[in-house]
């Protein structure tokens, strides 16, 4: 808000000694004149308009010479005779001279400060029209791109957070209610509507898979850790009509546990993905799989159809072989730090051979891809052939060695 | 692939008011536009790139953006499924540089597109984007001094997807 907004004004004739409301009233009814003959206001005169409010600002200029000028002029009036009847005149005179200047002196300092938020308006206006000029000028592809950028939503650290996808879903939303033209371009733009989220109503999914046309969607699963929280998806046909898009999906995220009896559930256990390309996979729970579980062999997305996955993102666990990913170029293994276990302190017990299992899926990576990240702080392992505590971090390299060493990596 | 020869090069550029640039091969072929030109030219120095759409003013402006970024490696080709990252971080250099009136801000977008320079686009188009991030459909129109020119039915559709906000 200018601020102006807070200014003063007195329009001519005005008593001095507004009160309070009066003053208030003053100045919204003049704002209001204002904002209702905003379009009257020629933009060229700005120029003038500053240069009259230097002048008159000015240690030179007239508010300041006039102000000047009336102080002199009570400090030069004639206060010096002594003998009674004449004195009392000039007295008069001077406090009737005194007042008046003051009041002028105060009506050309609110004349300023009108005319300085005047000019303040008067500029954000002709900042806005040049905006609104400047917009209409954009061909509506470079439009699209602006409000995409508008309506991005940055990831947190959290990059599979499912909050993000709908906020943006609502920034664009909210995009396209400003005008018919914002509205047209956002939705004409399928590119608008990709990304989709299980924690978004289930009128508004069928809203994105709409607008998105045939784009390849990016889809954000995080229901599987707490079904009861997103009822709506597993309880009706909502899920179906989600995996019903499952041949446009380019890019999944899941936050689950890796043996979320719900993942195995229809329509979620059998799916065809044929456009995936990325997947990531976050386990809720921090601890290592137990081979000798039964329930741990559960994985999901084994009975999944996705022959063109190029990057795989593993956070949290180390899943069961994976038999799906003949194109994988680019593996990322995260398995964080792990509270406590067996009073051995904080890292992750790795099982070495849950962990070459694993490897071995994947005869398209080799041993030194640089497109591997894994970040592993191990501080045990457990294999067959016996314990090898490993302090500090171990890095994946080491462990395609110690594999290779041990068991043959499949690679080598 | 650009040669050594390239390098040394000069390009001779004329603008739509009949102004003409002489810049080198390097910082000119920023412009995949001119880079194309070029290519269909060839070797012929004396001839100059027209380009009626760019005043010497914008041009200019544009050059100098060129200059700096002229050892930029290519964009990579953007792929019809475009992934990339949609931040709208700008650099300290490229911020500064944008900071114009909104007249030229919008001349240098429409020039950076007509001349097919896609990471100076992506600056312009950022720094649009900054002004509208966040703001109400009511601030924005206010920024931007438009009407709200929804017909009645529109406004019916959009009362309903307010609704939806709402019903998180």
């Amino acid at each position: 808000m200018a601020s102006g907004w807070r200014r003063m004004v007195v329009p001519p004739g005005a008593k001095m000694d507004l009160g309070d409301t009066e003053r208030e009233w003053q100045r919204d009814d003049y704002l209001d004149g204002m904002w209702n003959n905003r379009h009257r206001i020629d933009p060229g005169v700005i120029p003038q308009m500053k240069s009259i409010l230097n002048i008159l600002e000015n240690k030179d200029g007239f508010l300041r010479a006039v102000s000047d000028l009336m102080e002199e002029s009570l400090s030069c009036t004639s206060w010096t005779t002594l003998d009674g009847g004449s004195g009392n005149n000039d007295i008069r005179k001077g406090v009737d001279f005194w007042s008046e200047t003051l009041s002028l002196k105060r009506q050309f300092h609110l004349l300023a400060e009108c005319m300085g938020f005047v000019q303040e308006e008067t500029e954000r206006r002709l900042n806005s029209a040049l905006l609104r000029i400047g917009v209409a000028s954009l061909p509506d592809e470079i439009l699209s791109h602006i409000l995409a950028f508008a309506s991005h939503h940055e990831s947190t650290s959290d990059d599979l957070s499912t909050f993000g996808k709908e906020k943006q879903f609502f920034s664009t939303v909210s995009l396209s209610h400003v005008c018919r033209r914002f509205r047209r371009v956002v939705l004409s733009t399928p590119q608008f509507w990709t990304s989709v989220s299980d924690s978004m109503q289930p009128s508004l999914v069928e809203v994105c898979l709409a607008r998105s046309g045939a784009m390849p969607l990016d889809i954000f699963l995080d229901s599987f850790g707490n079904i009861q929280v997103y009822s709506e998806f597993h309880g009706g046909e909502f899920s179906n009509v989600l995996v019903r898009s499952s041949p446009r999906w380019k890019n999944l995220t899941i936050r689950a546990a890796p043996f979320d009896a719900e993942m195995h559930l229809p329509p979620l256990e059998i799916m065809n993905a044929p456009q995936l390309r990325i997947l990531s996979i976050r386990s809720l729970l921090k601890f290592p799989m137990d081979p000798n579980d039964p329930q741990s062999q559960i994985s999901i997305c084994h009975k999944w159809t996705i022959p063109r996955l190029q990057s795989l993102n593993i956070y949290q666990f180390i899943p069961p072989p994976f038999q799906h990913a003949t194109s994988l170029t680019n593996l990322h293994i995260e398995l964080g730090l792990q509270t406590s276990f067996r009073r051995l302190g904080e890292g992750w017990v790795l099982d070495i051979d849950a962990l070459g299992q694993f490897l071995k899926s994947f005869p398209t990576l080799r041993e030194d891809c640089d497109t591997v990240h894994p970040i592993v702080q191990v501080i045990h392992v457990i294999s067959p052939a016996g314990k090898y505590p490993f302090p500090g971090s171990l890095n994946f390299g080491c462990v395609v060695r110690l594999w290779g060493q041990r068991r043959r990596f499949a690679q080598q | 692939m650009s040669t050594t020869e390239d390098k040394t090069r000069k390009v001779k550029l004329v603008t739509s008011d009949n102004e003409e640039f002489e810049v080198d091969w390097e910082v000119a072929t920023r412009s995949v536009l001119i880079k194309h030109m070029l290519e269909d030219i060839g070797e012929s120095e004396e001839q100059a790139i027209p380009l009626p759409n760019v005043t010497a003013n914008v041009l200019k402006k544009v050059l100098e953006w060129c200059e700096h970024h002229r050892k930029d490696p290519e964009p990579a080709p953007e792929s019809s499924d475009d992934n990339r990252k949609r931040t709208l971080e700008i650099g300290d250099w490229d911020a500064k540089f944008i900071q114009v009136d909104q007249e030229m801000l919008f001349e240098i977008i429409l020039a950076a597109n007509y001349l097919d320079i896609k990471a100076l686009l992506d600056v312009g188009c950022k720094t649009v984007a900054n002004m509208i991030k966040g703001k109400q459909p009511e601030e924005i129109r206010k920024m931007f001094n438009i009407v709200n020119d929804f017909t009645p039915e529109e406004e019916a559709q959009i009362k309903k997807e307010n609704e939806w906000a709402e019903d998180r």
